[in-house]
Formats: structure tokens, sequence, C-alpha cells
């Protein structure tokens, strides 16, 4: 059962606020933390800060492979040193909605798309969730690395736009858009179908590709993947949409994007 | 009876699968912690997992819901394997197929990128002998016509000399000293004060006017020969061009295209300075050419010699451009004191008429 209580904030921009009992413990991206109670202790550690039975070297490795999934080399590590439970929230880097899911529910692991983990109970690991097959890895819209988090008790991870969670069934199949896929339980079968048509593949905006998710297990959706947002926000400023105000749009939407990378940078 | 351990997936049960025993008897499956019997024909297998290695057993209850079974590990799938009957055997090729495809892919992949990366290393490591190689390539065929238009270019600027008592007796030399080579020689005599002598791909020895005034015997005029002989036999020429200009030039010459490698050798003849590696294996290979053809080798220290000792300020270009003389020298001191040559005889030509040929004499002012 996990030991640590918490409650998701906002609307479209969230942040997580946990409370934290004597002697509990969190661990949290670095740079996430949005305020914290006086009397809890923090602490930088490399990686997730598990132990590995290879040492410093062995910690130094999943460091370092854990950068391949987006995160950065240290996390930091919360303690309530009090005697009284002790708040600290986490807020996202983007436009990003928390999810926050319990692992033991999971049987223990989670495959996440990269850097979408946020925060989550001391233990859990991050690990490299590597695509084997190729035409996965190059149409499935999340690329060759993706994240397992692996472990006991709750994580957080960063989602965009509306989120959906479903359950699947032994053998029943969903179709997703590429991209739109947050998180899946690792017994979800994970395919590329070919859309069949070309009339459809050339004129239905879908691409050549569709994703598949086969149950059973859970599957973890967003409505608006970040690349497709920004893909969106930038053909509207070139374009010029709004009255003849498109190189002020531009100006703004490269302003975004310098913050953005500011913000991602310090993450 | 073998029984295998799974995860069972189904309406109320956890997300996470259970965990069961069963085992196949017959023509059904029964998962004895669960009190299941399933028909094997109701029952189709689909790949499945993150790392698509694991396979999982689905069917329909007679309700219409949906269950799973997932053998837990490598055991447990090979037991499923094993003990299935054949109607269920028959699905497990997808399965085969998939872990296969997925193995040769990667193996394919992987090794490809470790040859690459192999093989750049070798490249960097055994550079000399990679060029030395890809020179090689070069049929004599090419390397002729190389060498024929390069002297056909040097031809149209005139200075050129084709006939006379010199050139015979280049020849005569000559023909002494490459009597089995592969190339067919051709000796040239140009117009041109500068002590100086070049080889061009192919055998085509051109010999300035102004090395033959400075030389004193003929054996002198045979090192010089025999030296570049080397050059030619040992394709210096190609090997610097494919060095100097790249790779890509590698791949011109050893595809034959002789326009192109022509223009990169005229264009190298100005500065054709051959590193002193390569000077030294021409001494080296040419005073063991003159030896094997009982020819005086001591022409080309003495030529060596006279040339150094002369005024310093102007030394002749077939010796500047052979970089660490002196050293040069010793070593051919060395080689004459560690191997004297005692069946070696000194040619007999009439040196002075041979540099009174008129056919070489510049048209001066």
């Amino acid at each position: 059962m996990s030991n640590i209580s918490y409650e998701i904030k906002g609307s479209d921009m969230q942040y997580v606020e946990v409370t934290l009992p004597p002697e509990g413990a969190v661990i949290g991206e670095q740079g996430a933390m949005m305020f914290m109670d006086e009397n809890l202790e923090v602490t930088a550690v490399l990686g997730d800060g598990t132990a590995s039975k290879f040492g410093f070297i062995g910690r130094l490795l999943r460091a370092l492979k854990r950068m391949f999934t987006g995160e950065s080399l240290f996390s930091s590590r919360y303690v309530n040193k009090g005697k009284e439970p002790q708040r600290v929230a986490f807020a996202t880097p983007s436009i990003s909605k928390i999810l926050g899911i319990n692992l033991d529910e999971l049987g223990g692991d989670l495959i996440c798309q990269k850097g979408a983990y946020l925060a989550g109970e001391e233990g859990i690991q991050v690990n490299i969730a590597m695509q084997k097959r190729l035409r996965v890895g190059f149409f499935g819209g999340e690329g060759f690395i993706m994240q397992k988090l692996s472990g006991k008790g709750v994580t957080f991870i960063c989602a965009n736009g509306a989120l959906r969670e479903m359950i699947l069934e032994p053998g029943q199949a969903l179709i997703v858009d590429s991209g739109c896929l947050v998180a899946l339980s690792p017994s979800v079968a994970y395919e590329i179908k070919y859309a069949g048509k070309i009339k459809t593949a050339l004129f239905g905006g879908e691409g050549l590709f569709y994703a598949s998710l086969t149950g059973p297990g859970k599957v973890w959706l967003q409505s608006l993947p970040e690349g497709k947002l920004a893909r969106h926000i930038m053909s509207v400023a070139i374009s010029g949409k709004g009255a003849g105000k498109g190189k002020l749009y531009l100006l703004a939407v490269i302003a975004f994007i310098f913050l953005s990378a500011l913000g991602a940078g310090g993450k | 009876m073998v029984t295998f351990e799974g995860l069972l997936y189904g309406p109320n049960l956890p997300l996470a699968g259970e965990a069961c025993t069963a085992h196949f008897s017959g023509t059904t499956l029964i998962v004895n912690s669960h009190s299941l019997v399933v028909n094997t024909a109701d029952i189709e297998m689909k790949v499945g997992g993150f790392g698509h290695d694991n396979f999982y057993l689905n069917w329909k209850d007679s309700s219409a819901k949906g269950f799973s079974l997932k053998p837990v590990g490598r055991t447990d799938i090979k037991t499923v394997i094993q003990t299935a009957p054949q109607r269920l055997k028959s699905q497990f090729s997808q399965w085969h197929d998939r872990r296969l495809t997925i193995k040769t892919v990667w193996t394919t992949i992987i090794s490809v990128t470790v040859f690459i990366v192999f093989a750049a290393l070798f490249i960097t490591w055994r550079h000399d002998d990679v060029i030395g190689w890809i020179a090689n390539q070069v049929s004599v065929k090419n390397e002729e016509a190389i060498g024929q238009s390069v002297i056909a270019q040097m031809q149209e600027n005139g200075d050129i000399v084709m006939e006379g008592l010199a050139i015979d007796t280049i020849k005569q030399i000559g023909d002494r000293l490459t009597e089995k080579s592969r190339y067919e020689y051709k000796w040239y005599v140009l117009l041109d004060d500068d002590v100086n002598a070049f080889a061009l791909p192919g055998g085509f020895i051109v010999i300035n006017s102004g090395l033959i005034q400075k030389a004193t015997h003929a054996n002198e005029l045979a090192a010089v020969i025999a030296h570049e002989v080397q050059h030619v036999e040992q394709r210096h020429a190609l090997k610097r061009a494919i060095k100097s200009i790249g790779w890509a030039a590698g791949l011109i010459i050893v595809l034959g295209d002789v326009n192109a490698a022509t223009a990169i050798i005229f264009h190298q003849l100005g500065n054709m300075y051959f590193s002193r590696d390569i000077e030294d294996e021409a001494d080296r290979l040419g005073y063991g050419l003159l030896f094997e053809k009982n020819i005086n080798p001591e022409g080309l220290l003495s030529f060596f010699k006279k040339l150094q000792e002369e005024n310093k300020s102007e030394i002749p270009e077939w010796f500047s451009s052979h970089p660490n003389t002196v050293e040069r020298i010793s070593t051919i001191q060395n080689m004459l004191d560690n191997q004297p040559c005692l069946a070696c005889a000194s040619l007999v030509y009439d040196w002075k008429k041979i540099q009174e040929d008129s056919a070489i004499k510049l048209l001066k002012e």
C-alpha cells in the first residue's frame, strides 16, 4: 500500500501536491518542485536514487541510461524529517497534465513515453524500454526508446491535452494515432498496422501506419501530443492568421520556444 | 501431464493478471487453479508484451468474455510449445518468425555497425597498406593510359626529345634494368636545365637534359634510372595521388577514369615530393635492381655526393625534392659496405659523346 497521499490540482497545466508522512520520501525530477513545507530535507541523488549491486559504478551507469529516456542525471530526494506530515508540490515543465499511477495495480511495471516521468515514491526505477521492432520504432510515434518505470507505489507522469485511460480486455485491439500513446502496461502488445488503403493513407491525414494496442492491460492516451501542438502553432504563426499579425505571432512563438528550451535545459 | 505456470487475465481478475497453473489434456487446455476447461480450437495465439518476446493464449468463454493466459518464464513457454496439441502448434510459427525476424534485424544492424567501425579503424591504422592495395587494383593498361596522356600533355608543351644518342643510351641501360617487368617502359628526355628526373605511372621515365649534363658517368645515370624505375614498379605516383586527393581519387583511378587521373597527376608534377619512406624504398629497391643486373651501384652514391658538395645555395631539384639527403647518403653507404656487389661492373659508354648529343642541347637565347 502506498504510504503517501496526493492531490492533482489545476486544469490544463497541473501540479501535484504530495503529502509525506514522517520519514516518508519522494523522488522528483530536477527543477520540478513548485513549493514545499519547511521541514523537508532535500538532497540531490544520482539517477533515481535506487541502490545497485554494482555500487557507485552501477548507479552511475543506470543514471546515464536514464538520461537517454529524457531525464536528467540527478534527481532530488525529499524526506520528511519532522513529526507532522509535510507537503511538496511538483509542477509540469510544459502545458501538461499529470497522471498519478499506482504501479502495484499493474504488477510493478509501467511503460511510458520518453521524458514523461515527473516524480514518484522512493525506490521506483526509471529504465530504458527499448523498442525491438523497427517498424514500431520508426512509425509508432514514440521512437525506439521509451521509459520503463518499475517498483512499488505511486508514480507521476506528464501528458498533454485531454486524457483517457482505458482497460483493454484480452484480445481487444485499439487503434490510436501515433504520438497519442502516453503509457501502457507491459502486457499490452504495441504494434504497427498498415493503413491498407492507399486513398486513406494519402488523404486520411493519419499517415501510412496506425499504432495498434492489443490487450490484456491498461493504456493511457493523450489528445494533444506536444509535437502536434507545436506544429499547429507554427503553421498558424507562419500563415499569419489573425489580421496580418503573422510576424508578431512568429516572434511570440520564437520567444515561447526559447523560454521552453530554457525551461527544459534547467529541468 | 506437464503443468506450466502462467498469468491469467480476464473478467474479475486483477489488471496485472493472476498467477495460475495449467496443462494440456488431449485437445483441451485445463487451468487447474481456476477450474477452467477450454477447447483448444477456440484458442487464438498472439505474440505480445512490450518486448514482443512472449505470447498470449486468448479465448472467449460461453458468455463472450475474453480470457488470456500468458506463460511466465522461458521454461513455461517451452512447456507450452512442446505439450500443446497439434492444431495449436501450427500457430506458434508466428511467434517463432517474429522472434527470428527481430533477432536477424538486430544482429544485422549491430554487425554492420561493428563492421563499419572496425573498417574505419583498420583504414586509419593501416593507412599505407590500404592505399597500396587500392593502387594495386589499377590495371597496368589503365596506368599506361594515364602515363600516356600525361606525356601527351607534356609533348604539347614541347621540349620532349624522343631520339638521339642520349635516348639510345638511356634506352639501352633502361631495357637492361627492366628486362622482365610487367611494364613496357618508354624513355624520354626533357630539355630543361634543372637536374631532375621523374617517373609516370605505366612506365614512362623522363630524364631532364640538365641531369645528363651534371652526371659524369653512365653508372650515375643507371642509378637514377633504377631509382625511377622503382617508383613505377611500386606505383608510388598512384599511391601519392590517392593519398593526397583522397579516396574519391582512388575510386576514380581504380574505375579507370583516365582523364580525371591524368589531371590529378599532371597537376602534381610541379611539386612531386615523395615522402622520405617512399624515397628510401626507391633507393633500397633501386640498389637491389642495380645489384641484380650487375651494374656498379656506386653511381647513386657518387651522384648524390657530387650534388651535395656543389654550390649549396643552388641545390638541384632532383636532389632537393628528396628529403634528408645526408641520411640517405649514409644509408646508401651502409648498403654498399654491407652487401658489396662483387660481380658488378661499371657501364662502358663514351659519356662525353652522349653529353654532346645535339638532340639534348637546349636552344639557348
